[in-house]
């Protein structure tokens, strides 16, 4: 099993197995998915979403989002189909390309998703700082990026000066105390 | 001026510390340029010409002695002796090393400065007025506003890779010295009848190859709520703006395509839809900032007159200080004091905007001797000090006059705004410094200068328009005809309230024809002129076609008779 990073809310990051499986290929049949949890595109949840019940009962199906995917028009869908899905993941398609940070403080702002938010793709270690706080809380990293220096990259900042999905910005506790 | 807080200054060290670890892993090779370039240029780092180009952050155009000092220092030890200010109000400096990169940033962060977001798909150094909080005809002083928003957008995580970069401006006075109208966004700070700060949002100006003026899309915001409508701005153009093409990813290019009217509701239904109250800035904040920007200690003075302040020179001098008292000072808000603009176009040669070390380290002490340690960057790539005595203008003359930084020249015909161009940047496709040269050359007599009157005339080496071509009076822009450089001219561009982009008025020259073409321009304005007319006043009133004639009707005999 490949290795992630789990970073919950108020908690630290650590290296861990990865129990998702990456479904990228749309025309595949729904029997012939991977065993166990998957997750696939959202267009492939629309077209086989009573097919995916079976894995839904076992909380074993996830849904990632490409840039194509403009989740503000397809909000309602969405909102209701997204009670079946046990994790969301994010797709960068290269690590420049930053709608995924707005995708993802979207899932988190307006559709209040409270469970794991997987950033996938071109993930580098020098981008996760941005990610963590506008609201992924799991990352796979590209194969060939170093996960030990990552955990390193996610403590570096002590302070930030926006509020964001783990908390407010740092003025204010300053403020307060 | 404002001073760092504890949070400032740990997440400047973080930087210098997290950049120091992505020079070391580029040097290794662990890390391939591809990956290391949007990191180095978010930390204001370019690979130029001939060598590495950091541009430095001087936050809406403010410093102190001690900062200009360091950045003298940097000049000397780590470069050639020079810096160059740019139109954003940062400086540059052109001939640095990749290894010796993240020690600049730690001597900069030793007297809170920084690099961070001065290039990159990223929000930019914030501008503002030079003369924030003593101009005459202020409303609101803009500078605790644009401190909020410089530290609300300094490493936003959401808005790290932007489709380009996006640039904000900030003017809260009558006349709008800020060019807000040709931002990605500006922002026009004033006061209701119950003295409420509230903001007008303009969106979707820029320069460029696609020049066009900001729309109004939001009127009377009230300014603790800044950061929740900049940021549905941001998310608006963040997910709608093109990616697919580098010279069509500006927001002007998304406001254009939807319409002002369409785009504002956009970023208005995005703005109900995540308007948290917990984002606003609080009274708290506002106050720890504001204090920061508290008039210095005045003294109780009087105003003098023109006739007693040039009276503070012997009479042999009294022309040549009376010339610079009327180009170089602005009236003030307190009695008895006057801002003063140090000219750094100084008719010997060196590039518009440049300062040696030595001249930094002259107007750094200047400063503390005149204007309470505090130095501002104007647009114009010139220096203000804000606050000087009016009893003192004189002897602070000789003393620019010693460093020659007394040149008389503030919005005369020299006081070009002038990009980088062919000889350092990589992007130009002509030299622009050299054009600026020949033109200054022409143009040496002071009293023709005068006669001339206001008068813009800006020079960029390619359509990027770095050197704000676009809203010059007279504009230059370099340009590639068939792997040689030629030069476009505008017409009847402006800046300030009546800011409008200028007209191309033909065929473009080579360099050796710029001066003249430049000088039949004038001729044109000269012969045409009302009295007291200014360049912009009497083109508004004949329109293009007779320059036009002067300038293309010459050409076709001289080529004639060839």
């Amino acid at each position: 099993m490949s290795k992630y990073i789990a970073y919950p809310k108020n908690s630290t990051p650590q290296i861990q197995s990865n129990p998702w499986i990456l479904s990228k290929d749309d025309t595949l049949p729904v029997d012939q998915l991977a065993a166990g949890q998957v997750i696939v595109s959202y267009p492939y949840w629309k077209t086989h979403q009573s097919a995916l019940q079976v894995k839904v009962d076992r909380q074993e199906i996830g849904v990632f989002f490409s840039v194509q995917d403009d989740i503000a028009q397809e909000f309602d869908a969405i909102q209701t189909a997204m009670q079946q899905w046990s994790i969301i993941a994010v797709d960068f398609p290269i690590f420049r390309d930053g709608r995924g940070f707005s995708t993802a403080a979207i899932l988190r702002e307006e559709f209040f998703w409270k469970k794991e938010l997987m950033a996938i793709g071109d993930v580098l270690i020098d981008q996760l700082v941005q990610m963590a706080r506008v609201g992924f809380d799991a990352f796979v990293l590209r194969e060939d990026q170093n996960l030990d220096f990552a955990i390193t990259q996610l403590q570096r900042f002590p302070v930030k000066m926006q509020n964001d999905w783990r908390g407010s910005r740092t003025q204010l506790r300053g403020l307060t105390t | 001026m404002y001073q760092y807080d504890h949070i400032d200054q740990a997440l400047v060290d973080a930087r210098v510390a997290e950049f120091k670890n992505q020079v070391e892993r580029r040097l290794d090779g662990s890390l391939p340029e591809e990956e290391f370039r949007p990191l180095r240029l978010q930390n204001g780092l370019y690979l130029q010409r001939h060598a590495y180009m950091l541009r430095v952050a001087i936050p809406y155009g403010i410093l102190n002695s001690g900062q200009l000092e360091q950045l003298a220092m940097i000049a000397a030890r780590y470069d050639r002796g020079y810096g160059h200010f740019t139109t954003r109000q940062n400086i540059q400096f052109n001939w640095l090393t990749l290894e010796d990169s993240p020690a600049i940033l730690a001597d900069l962060a030793q007297v809170q400065m920084h690099a961070i977001q001065t290039s990159g798909n990223v929000v930019r150094n914030i501008t503002s007025d030079p003369f924030a909080g003593v101009a005459h005809d202020e409303q609101v002083d803009p500078r605790p506003i644009c401190e909020l928003l410089r530290q609300w957008s300094t490493l936003h995580p959401e808005f790290a890779f932007l489709p380009r970069k996006f640039k904000i401006a900030i003017n809260g006075a009558a006349t709008d010295r800020a060019v807000i109208m040709a931002h990605d966004l500006g922002i026009v700070l004033k006061k209701d009848a119950q003295e409420n700060m509230l903001a007008d949002i303009y969106a979707g100006g820029g320069m460029g190859r696609t020049p066009l003026l900001a729309s109004l899309i939001k009127s009377d915001l009230p300014w603790q709520q800044l950061p929740s409508y900049l940021s549905a701005v941001l998310r608006v153009y963040n997910r709608y703006g093109r990616r697919d093409n580098l010279y069509k990813a500006r927001i002007k290019i998304l406001v254009k395509a939807l319409g002002a009217e369409q785009f504002a509701q956009e970023v208005e239904q995005q703005w109900l839809k995540s308007i948290d109250p917990s984002t606003d800035f609080t009274a708290q904040e506002w106050t720890r900032v504001a204090q920061s920007f508290l008039p210095p200690t005045y003294q109780k003075l009087i105003n003098q007159s023109i006739v007693e302040i040039i009276a503070q020179a012997p009479s042999e001098q009294q022309k040549a200080f009376s010339k610079w008292l009327e180009r170089n000072t602005k009236t003030h808000q307190v009695p008895g004091y006057m801002s003063v603009v140090i000219s750094l176009k100084n008719h010997h040669g060196s590039a518009p905007g440049d300062a040696t070390a030595e001249q930094m380290l002259a107007v750094a002490q200047l400063a503390k001797e005149y204007s309470f340690s505090e130095i501002r960057v104007t647009h114009e790539q010139n220096l203000v000090l804000a606050d000087v005595a009016q009893e003192l203008l004189y002897a602070l003359y000789l003393k620019l006059k010693e460093s020659a930084l007394a040149q008389a020249n503030i919005g005369l015909l020299t006081d070009m705004i002038v990009c980088p161009g062919g000889d350092f940047c990589s992007l130009a496709n002509a030299k622009s410094l050299p054009i600026a040269a020949a033109i200054a050359q022409q143009y040496e007599d002071l009293d023709y200068l005068f006669d001339l009157g206001d008068l813009s005339l800006n020079i960029s080496g390619c359509i990027n328009s770095c050197g704000h071509h676009h809203v010059a009076n007279i504009g230059i822009l370099g340009v590639d005809k068939d792997g040689s450089e030629w030069y476009q001219i505008t017409l009847g561009g402006d800046q300030g309230n009546d800011t409008a982009i200028g007209k191309v008025i033909g065929p473009s020259f080579s360099a050796e024809q710029v001066p003249a073409v430049i000088q039949q321009i004038i001729g044109v304005y000269e012969a045409q002129r009302f009295a007291d007319e200014s360049f912009i006043q009497t083109y508004q009133r004949i329109g293009i076609e007779l320059f036009k004639q002067a300038v293309y009707q010459k050409d076709e005999k001289e080529s004639a008779n060839v």
